[in-house]
């Protein structure tokens, strides 16, 4: 805890080796947490810059009350929701402007394929993505963070500021709503 | 459920089981610090000139003000000079004769 005192105290005067430091050590969990939620390459990697941006400008509100993974998570999930929101919102304007012939861009939803799953698991990962999607937010938010960035209930708890056995219970409720998901899937 | 259904959905669930972390494009690093680096607040000697500069605007502005001050205060030889003008042109006749006057000589 010590150490992480003194780094971000590092972080907060400015010093350019504690945020090459910052960088290397958090790039691929930001990426990969985006990743998961997002679900876009090209598009994590823009907000992936987007989380370190705002830690550049907000370490100075940056109390110490957690571990400094945990604020960093925290910013990449806010940063992923937002750019979610967008999205919609931009595809809904879309959608009006294709029914009214004002734009001919069309709505491409395509299937995400994870980098880092096995080769034979490509696709079902990817029909599995796209039921992930279909969850309520926090469910949705724990079942990523626990089975794609491999945290814990109690890492999760933290990050999502619940306790424990509230996301057990989310990633339980999870299970059970993309089980129901893919038997719908698989039965049509 | 069908246990051929029920399998496919096993197996879809623990489809990211084995997943592997994801890593970013390794440019991203050097783009990102390029990019803090512009954001950092201006360097010390950048700031250090724009002292000297509001301290030379500083400097001008006192020595205006002083010599506006002594401007002020020289008025009464300003009196001394308009008095010692009355006395040249009393002593060269420039004294101011109406013209009708100087015809009734």
């Amino acid at each position: 805890m010590s150490d992480q005192i003194h780094f971000v105290a590092l972080l907060k005067i400015g010093d350019s080796g504690a945020y090459d430091k910052l960088i290397e050590d958090y790039q691929h969990m930001v990426y990969n947490t985006v990743l998961g939620i997002v679900n876009h390459l090209h598009d994590a990697e823009d907000i992936t810059q987007n989380v370190f941006i705002q830690i550049f400008k907000s370490i100075h509100d940056f109390k110490g009350d957690s571990k400094l993974s945990t604020w960093i998570y925290r910013i990449a999930i806010t940063k992923s929701l937002e750019w979610e929101r967008k999205k919609k919102s931009k595809r809904s304007i879309n959608y009006f402007k294709n029914l009214m012939g004002i734009s001919t861009e069309t709505i491409e939803i395509s299937a995400f394929h994870h980098p880092g799953v096995e080769l034979q698991n490509k696709e079902l990962s990817a029909l599995l993505f796209k039921a992930i999607k279909k969850l309520p937010e926090n469910q949705r938010l724990a079942f990523v963070l626990i089975k794609v960035e491999g945290l814990n209930y109690q890492e999760v708890g933290e990050i999502m500021q619940k306790s424990t056995k509230s996301i057990e219970g989310l990633v339980l409720r999870a299970k059970a709503q993309l089980k129901l998901i893919l038997n719908d899937y698989f039965t049509e | 459920m069908d246990t051929n259904i029920e399998q496919q959905v096993d197996d879809t669930l623990s489809s990211l089981d084995m997943v592997k972390r994801a890593e970013i494009s390794p440019y991203f690093k050097t783009r990102m610090k390029g990019m803090l680096t512009q954001m950092q607040p201006e360097p010390v000697f950048l700031s250090f000139k724009y002292t000297i500069a509001f301290a030379t605007i500083a400097i001008i502005l006192t020595v205006n003000t002083i010599l506006l001050y002594q401007r002020f205060n020289q008025n009464p030889k300003s009196e001394k000079s308009v008095q010692s003008i009355s006395e040249i042109s009393e002593m060269y006749h420039f004294n101011s004769t109406p013209v009708l006057d100087y015809d009734n000589q």
